[in-house]
């Protein structure tokens, strides 16, 4: 009877709710109040009390989109993010493509390249950070050791070289790819394959006319969650570079830290916030627009 | 018989007596409890600064809450903007004092009613215009417990002696000496410091107050300016330091804790360090703290230029303060004077972390046993009461004077990274 639907419906409705209502409160709490509070403190010369607050429209805009590092810290973490991207869809890939055929050993090639990902990255960074050390780091006493001492370099003090580095352990956590590509994989129906090789399919075109245009949703994924994860990939160059030698290898997170905890006017770390998380944002959408584009066009 | 009534009203009125007595005791004898914030010294020290405070006043207990120093710049202020009920506080100074000062009762009234009106008379006067220099409307909210400053140099007695070293004084003996070390082992560091930003601007100007002491000052309280010749001539002369092998570009990568473990590892034999880590020169600080070194001399740094002088930057710090929302405003004077003006100093001052702004005050005998440590206390001393300029920094911008000079260090032009600074300077991001 449809009264009885409706109720049926509504009851459903205030169920979902009401288990819906913790996350809520958690998200209204640490989510929005925070984003209002950014926002607000934005247009306010103030300090992290919000007392005697100045207002000061968008003057404090200005001042994270005059200043060469705040551009230096977005280039660096798209850039960064593009790296690892460029490693996840051929290495990542590769490795994935290679492991799935259950080669002997595979499991235990798994497990070593998984094991990065699973790490913390803290941990990750902060090792890399001593093996890449000029004096007394592993790296360059492995190079004395063997007599290669020309070859010992200031990985994280030369700029050119720290970026190298850090970009280095963005590729290194390259196991969650191979993860997201193996998924993928798995659900290929192998008769594809079969069919390709009685065919007179080499191992090339096996790659680049099946494999590679069958993962394109694992691809879409992995493409996002780098993208995106390296506007919070804070702790890879924190604990590594400090987003040093002289802020070369700072990306949008070490900035804003860096100028939120060393007394500089809150709104104008409020401003510098709203701004990368519009950046963000329009990543997101240009990316998952130029993906509907593609699938539009494939058909998918 | 008779009821005789007298005696049972005596003793009605005697017990009634004693009551009020015992009630009396009671009240004065109140159990108060204090909240007590902090971010320095480091705990085990403040709770033995308490513990002897508690010892000595057994109605007050403390509870203490000691933090890192860049969460309590930021915990501190919100909790007192929240109304927390806090007693005393140490307040960092520099920007905080006014961020802050809102929420601090005025300091002069509570010393002259619970310390004395005389209590200037055993203080510092210096410490007093420091303090009252750093809030905008010239009270006095903080009384700072001592005294630091930054960059002396610390050394290990025992390698120089090994190594037949001497103690630089000017650029020629400071080259001549790192050129012994490297000869001696080229795996050693001639002099150790810490490469993070901050402290190469804390180097940097403590060469540049060799030869201009008001340099600093004038960018803090005037209208000197960061691309003065002063700072590109010392910056050059810095670059030109790392060239001559003095220091090593290999500084870069190391943080203030791998410093000091490098040198109480015995791998550089000369440290640069702020007067904050001067325990290491008293004998029973390293031993108490497992540094296993035989002895640690100070030395300022050798002067660079022609015609300079060593100095340092000092300035006051960790000034303590009665919150206007403290209930117990008596007791924390008490807690105040303890750590300020009485038996407190005893427990802090042979950390040797500051100077004390107590007049007059001498260090237990057993703090610095041997003659090196007695020396390197008066240089340490003589440092940090005559300095060039306030160590007063605007911390968000040491870091950026810092990478400055990192930048110059790794090819830049001087002059060009002093334009750079300047600039960014004048720009509005830096609360100044």
């Amino acid at each position: 009877m449809a009264s009885g639907v409706v109720t049926g419906g509504r009851g459903r409705i205030r169920t979902a709710l009401l288990f819906l209502l913790p996350l809520a409160l958690f998200y209204a709490v640490f989510y929005l109040y925070s984003f209002i509070y950014v926002g607000v403190a934005s247009f306010l010369n103030t300090d992290a009390t919000l007392r005697n607050p100045e207002y000061v429209g968008l003057d404090n805009y200005e001042l994270p989109l005059t200043h060469d590092r705040f551009y230096i810290a977005m280039f660096n973490t798209i850039a960064f993010a593009l790296v690892a991207i460029l490693a996840a869809v051929t290495i990542g890939f590769f490795l994935a493509v290679v492991l799935s055929t259950k080669m002997r050993g595979h499991q235990f090639f798994y497990a070593v390249f998984f094991l990065p990902a699973l790490m913390p990255m803290s941990l990750v960074a902060s090792v890399f950070a001593v093996m890449l050390a000029s004096r007394f780091g592993t790296v360059n006493e492995i190079l004395r050791f063997v007599g290669l001492d020309e070859f010992t370099q200031r990985w994280l003090g030369d700029p050119t070289l720290a970026w190298i580095s850090v970009a280095m352990i963005f590729v290194y956590v390259i196991g969650l790819p191979i993860m997201y590509y193996t998924a993928d994989l798995s659900t290929i129906n192998i008769s594809l394959l079969e069919a390709a090789v009685v065919d007179g399919a080499g191992p090339w075109p096996l790659f680049r006319l099946i494999l590679f245009p069958l993962t394109s949703a694992a691809r879409k994924t992995i493409i996002l969650s780098i993208l995106l994860g390296t506007f919070r990939a804070f702790e890879i160059v924190y604990l590594s570079t400090g987003g040093g030698p002289s802020g070369r290898t700072e990306i949008a997170g070490t900035y804003l830290y860096n100028f939120a905890t060393s007394g500089v006017n809150v709104g104008y770390v409020a401003a510098a916030s709203v701004i990368v998380l519009l950046i963000a944002l329009a990543i997101s959408l240009v990316n998952l627009t130029l993906q509907k584009r593609a699938d539009a066009r494939s058909g998918a | 018989m008779k009821y005789n009534r007298t005696i049972p009203s005596l003793a009605l009125a005697g017990a009634l007596a004693v009551a009020s007595v015992g009630s009396a005791v009671g009240q004065d004898d109140e159990q108060v409890t204090l909240q007590y914030w902090a971010w320095f010294p480091p705990l085990p020290t403040t709770e033995k600064m308490i513990e002897a405070f508690e010892a000595a006043n057994p109605n007050i207990d403390v509870e203490i809450n000691v933090l890192e120093s860049t969460v309590y710049q930021d915990k501190l202020p919100l909790s007192l903007a929240a109304g927390d009920a806090l007693d005393l506080v140490a307040v960092q100074t520099g920007a905080m004092v006014d961020q802050v000062k809102v929420d601090l009762q005025p300091l002069e009234p509570l010393l002259e009613e619970y310390v004395g009106a005389d209590w200037a008379d055993a203080y510092a006067a210096k410490a007093v215009d420091q303090a009252k220099q750093l809030a905008d409307d010239g009270e006095l909210y903080i009384l700072p417990v001592g005294a630091l400053g930054s960059v002396v140099g610390y050394y290990n007695a025992e390698m120089f002696e090994e190594l037949g070293l001497e103690v630089p004084t000017n650029y020629e003996e400071f080259k001549a000496y790192a050129d012994a070390v490297t000869a001696a082992d080229p795996n050693l560091f001639p002099v150790v410091f810490s490469g993070e930003n901050w402290f190469q601007d804390e180097i940097l100007l403590t060469l540049i107050g060799q030869t201009s002491p008001e340099f600093f000052n004038d960018i803090r309280y005037g209208d000197g300016r960061w691309d003065d010749p002063a700072f590109i001539e010392a910056l050059t002369t810095y670059k030109q330091m790392h060239d001559d092998g003095i220091f090593s570009l290999d500084t870069i990568g190391i943080d203030y804790g791998g410093a000091l473990e490098i040198f109480y590892g015995g791998g550089a034999p000369i440290l640069l360090q702020g007067t904050w880590e001067a325990g290491m020169i008293s004998e029973p600080f390293r031993t108490e703290n497992g540094i296993e070194l035989a002895e640690v001399g100070l030395m300022p740094l050798p002067v660079i230029a022609d015609g300079g002088t060593p100095s340092i930057r000092s300035f006051i710090e960790m000034g303590l303060a009665v919150p206007a929302n403290s209930d117990n405003p008596e007791e924390a004077m008490a807690l105040l004077e303890f750590l300020v003006f009485g038996d407190g100093v005893d427990v802090w001052a042979p950390t040797l972390s500051f100077v004390p702004a107590r007049l007059g005050y001498e260090l237990p005998e057993t703090t610095l046993p041997t003659e090196v440590a007695q020396e390197s206390f008066a240089t340490l001393s003589q440092l940090v009461q005559n300095p060039s300029s306030d160590r007063n920094n605007v911390s968000a911008f040491s870091a950026v004077v810092g990478d400055g000079i990192i930048e110059a260090l790794n090819g830049a032009d001087p002059a060009d990274v002093a334009a750079k600074l300047q600039s960014e300077w004048e720009s509005g991001r830096y609360i100044q």
